[in-house]
């Protein structure tokens, strides 16, 4: 595995989460300075229902959207479904550093590297 | 039924087919769609769309929900490790089989959600009919 960028991980629900049915959200990874930005398409998700888990270097992204009671319904796309989406990241990411912020149902959460890895510039000294 | 789904649905499964699978062409939002005796009530998913550029207008019986969701600045084509959420603008239209009471048409967005009430017009809701008892 590369020991810096995060990966997309095969999502297996567990045993407990066997009797959901899940949606894998849409996700984006972009490098940004010092890290990784990682933005999840978590519609209808209010931050309270968000639940994000780091195990050892597996990120776990898990929320159902909550829909307001509006009568009968008729048509569904997107009712009873809890999003769940695992990625793993690279031995480089400080996971203790790690922060998120969802906003209009988008999660973004902030991957920097340790920093003992960032890349830097050396200073070379030119003799002439 | 009340809509017609059906195009964007074929219209989708197409372009995956097209596109192996490798590009997400999701850009006709997700919707539910729910009926009370009141009104009709339209949600559709449209996370991290630019407020100010959602549109919701109603032509004969057909409803159209429109949105942009902007690509963020700054950001180039070459840092993306992976790129699945479509930017762009994103279009739904919904055929409305009730008729509805056009000038109290209502939508909020709140958590990435669209949610249009339509209320009913007075022949489309359920009335009660008083028995004469002789």
């Amino acid at each position: 595995m590369n020991t810096t960028h995060p990966e997309k991980t095969c999502t297996m629900p567990t045993t407990s989460e066997a009797n959901t049915t899940w949606l894998t959200p849409s996700s984006d990874l972009t490098e940004a300075d010092g890290g990784f930005e990682l933005t999840v398409e978590l519609p209808g998700v209010t931050p309270d229902a968000l639940e994000l888990e780091i195990d050892d270097r597996t990120l776990t992204v898990k929320g159902a959207p909550r829909h307001g009671d509006y009568g009968r319904r008729f048509h569904q796309e997107l009712h009873g479904v809890t999003f769940l989406r695992r990625f793993t990241l690279g031995r480089d990411i400080a996971t203790d550093a790690i922060e998120a912020q969802l906003t209009d149902g988008v999660l973004r959460v902030r991957l920097p590297l340790r920093e003992e890895t960032r890349p830097r510039k050396i200073a070379v000294d030119v003799q002439r | 039924m009340m809509f017609d789904t059906d195009f964007h649905k074929t219209f989708n499964e197409m372009a995956r087919s097209i596109l192996g699978g490798v590009a997400e062409i999701d850009r006709s939002p997700r919707v539910n769609l729910y009926e009370n005796d009141d009104a009709v009530t339209v949600e559709a998913a449209m996370p991290g769309v630019d407020a100010g550029s959602i549109d919701v207008s109603l032509d004969g019986d057909t409803l159209t929900i429109a949105g942009e969701r902007k690509a963020p600045e700054g950001v180039d084509a070459k840092d993306y490790s992976w790129h699945e959420r479509a930017t762009g603008p994103m279009r739904r239209q919904i055929k409305l089989r009730r008729p509805v009471d056009r000038n109290a048409i209502t939508a909020t967005y709140e958590h990435g959600l669209l949610v249009v009430t339509l209320p009913k017009a007075a022949e489309a809701k359920p009335r009660k009919i008083d028995v004469q008892v002789k």
